[in-house]
């Protein structure tokens, strides 16, 4: 498949050291105060190991079926911009599946997602892909199928106005992801006065909640555990403030203040890790700088109560994993939380098998 | 009593000094508030910090050490969930919150009320119930009563209303009065006025406010207009009404202010969506100031809309926004 050669090749090149389109994208994002420098070289970072060794097309492979190509779809792809690069997934599988990419970029990341179409451009000068921030760009367009990640409750806005300016058809076919959070199941402790599996289980926990802010699916809101807070405070805190200090993040958060006064009003244990406070109490997951850490319970339990909102429950426990690998509802390792799998499923559905499966 | 129902819950209050008199009394009486207010600010703000209302939940909400409560509400919920709890130092306090704020607004002595109130039944320690009770039980001419459930309302009972020549408050949750509206349609005497409490998501479909008004006023034959809303809550001893136009209206001594979900301590200006936070000085043995979980919207004269539960999960993952992406 050409077209899949030709976005392996655009992707070595934009992935590669010092690539000036990437480089001058990354300049002025972080300038413009859109992404801290951390977050957008970890996400570029993780596209890069994501994305070695011929991934994309090993995926693609793995989920073709006999002529599934689609060469003449048009498909329109609204990205968020919560987190760099957020929807690049969709624009892998947009053009591997041979469709057209129409891509509304967000005015808060409108450089990476642009800096990586320039360099397909020159790579294959007729890739099919068409950007703009500006969603009237795509008036009267039809599309028969759109990709979109939010909310349920700002998915019936942005639909009305796609079919008021004839920006979607009618009838067109929508994937449509609407999970807000993800969880953690820690590994059991034999040792509990020193945690040892806590302990190693630390560096990916602090990576799952506060890259990003805490912001995506993928971070994680729920903490469970057979450990009460109080015992794992003080390593919690301290790991934090290495982390925040490592990542050069703004620690001033209003929202954390006023939480962590009124927990210590009421007597809620809680943890401060400066940009984000963890706290033992009913869990309402809300605000992504807001975590709470709760009693053990079954993944199937966890699953039942959050329902859609749930992305995916991480553990450390590698047995606990391989138990579940093929229930309905598989966990991830801990350590992939921020670093999955260029083929990961969004709300549990395979995009680029289910873009290969329109007509 | 350190302040008297009386001089509160009056048409002639002094709002700003009560409010200051009461928010150094809470500094002093309230653990819980001075502890959050200190977790805040180095010197207590001259305005009061609103607590957020799970305090009910989380701890105890109580100033009066010295006299134990008189009455205990707890918020409706499942066996499983954690309830609110509120304790009411004096029951004089709620009953003349009560009173004084529907006459505020209502001709109470000339109504008779008729309480709608199914399923509050597996909750005996309910304040709706418990002031629909009192209303009821206030009415001289023993017209005022709770409606059995799935029956409807007698006609005989209709025309001896008609002929008291008072008017009807019925009173009740969104999903009983709907049921009682579709099941039993009747029509109502002329001037007779529906006042539903909210509880809109536990019908056994999800209506809008717009649509359960509407389905009330065919019901019980009124005009849309004299449909109307009462805003209260387990943790609040006073009421917010609204009439035809959704705009609720409070009592001189309850206030409502728009704050900013990020940042409590921001208070939003008018026409701003935000949380919905309040002052009720009936409260003031409890606590007054308090951030709800509710979103809405203030106009310039003090009245405000209630525009749902703020819906905590959107605020996580990705979120494609037409106006901001």
């Amino acid at each position: 498949m050409q077209h899949l050669d030709y976005i392996q090749k655009a992707i070595e090149i934009w992935l590669s050291p010092n690539n000036q389109p990437l480089q001058n994208a990354i300049s002025k994002t972080v300038e413009k105060g859109l992404f801290s420098h951390s977050d957008v070289t970890h996400a570029v970072n993780h596209l890069r190991e994501s994305l070695m060794d011929n991934q994309l097309v090993k995926w693609y492979d793995s989920v073709k079926e006999p002529s599934t190509c689609n060469l003449n779809l048009e498909v329109l792809c609204l990205h968020a911009g919560n987190l760099p690069l957020v929807g690049f997934q969709d624009l892998l599988v947009t053009l591997a599946s041979g469709a057209h990419y129409s891509g509304k970029l967000s005015r808060k990341d409108p450089y990476l997602i642009a800096s990586f179409i320039e360099v397909l451009g020159e790579v294959w000068v007729d890739a099919p892909v068409d950007i703009s921030t500006d969603i009237m760009h795509f008036k009267a367009r039809k599309f028969p199928v759109w990709m979109f990640s939010g909310s349920d409750m700002s998915l019936k806005v942005l639909e009305s106005t796609l079919l008021e300016h004839q920006i979607i058809h009618r009838n067109a076919n929508s994937l449509r992801r609407t999970a807000h959070f993800s969880a953690i199941i820690l590994a059991k402790e034999f040792d509990s006065v020193k945690n040892p599996q806590f302990r190693r289980a630390l560096p990916d926990l602090l990576e799952s909640v506060m890259r990003y802010s805490g912001r995506g699916c993928r971070s994680v809101a729920l903490i469970y555990s057979d450990v009460p807070l109080k015992d794992v405070r003080d390593i919690m805190e301290k790991a934090a403030q290495e982390w925040v200090l490592n990542n050069k993040i703004d620690s001033s958060n209003a929202i954390v203040r006023f939480r962590k006064a009124y927990n210590t009003a009421v007597g809620i244990p809680q943890a401060d890790l400066i940009t984000h406070l963890i706290q033992e109490s009913v869990a309402s997951p809300d605000h992504p700088e807001i975590v709470y850490w709760l009693q053990m319970e079954s993944p199937q339990d966890i699953k039942a109560r959050f329902g859609n909102a749930l992305q995916t429950i991480y553990t450390d426990d590698a047995y606990l994993m391989d138990s579940l690998l093929d229930s309905a509802f598989p966990m991830e390792s801990l350590h992939k939380a921020q670093k999955p799998d260029i083929s990961w499923r969004p709300d549990g559905v395979d995009p680029l098998k289910w873009l290969l499966t329109r007509n | 009593m350190h302040f008297k129902p009386k001089d509160i819950c009056s048409p002639n209050v002094d709002f700003i000094g009560l409010r200051d008199r009461i928010y150094n009394y809470q500094l002093q009486k309230n653990l819980v508030y001075r502890r959050f207010v200190d977790g805040l600010f180095e010197k207590a703000p001259s305005e009061p910090p609103f607590l957020p209302v799970e305090a009910f939940r989380d701890t105890r909400v109580y100033t009066d050490e010295n006299n134990c409560p008189e009455l205990e509400f707890r918020s409706s919920g499942t066996t499983t969930m954690v309830r609110s709890t509120h304790h009411v130092a004096y029951k004089a306090n709620y009953e003349t919150a009560i009173f004084a704020g529907l006459n505020a607004f209502y001709p109470i002595e000339n109504m008779v009320v008729l309480g709608c109130t199914p399923g509050y039944s597996e909750n005996p320690n309910s304040s709706l119930v418990w002031m629909i009770n009192e209303l009821i039980s206030r009415d001289k001419s023993s017209l005022s009563r709770f409606l059995k459930i799935d029956e409807p309302i007698s006609d005989s009972l209709l025309d001896r209303i008609a002929s008291s020549e008072k008017q009807v408050l019925l009173f009740g949750a969104a999903f009983g009065l709907a049921d009682l509206a579709e099941k039993h349609p009747t029509v109502l005497p002329d001037g007779s006025i529906i006042m539903e409490t909210g509880g809109m998501k536990t019908y056994r479909k999800e209506l809008s406010r717009e649509a359960l008004h509407t389905i009330l006023a065919d019901g019980f034959g009124v005009p849309y207009d004299q449909i109307h809303s009462e805003y209260g809550m387990t943790e609040l001893l006073s009421q917010a009404y609204a009439g035809g136009d959704m705009w609720f209206k409070t009592p001189p001594w309850m206030k409502v202010s728009i704050v900013d979900p990020f940042n409590p301590l921001r208070r939003l200006s008018v026409g701003e969506e935000g949380l919905i936070a309040i002052i009720d000085l009936a409260n003031w043995a409890s606590c007054p100031f308090l951030l709800t979980g509710d979103r809405g919207v203030l106009r310039a004269d003090g009245a405000f809309q209630v525009l749902g539960r703020w819906s905590s999960y959107h605020l996580r993952g990705c979120n494609f926004l037409l106006e901001k992406d």
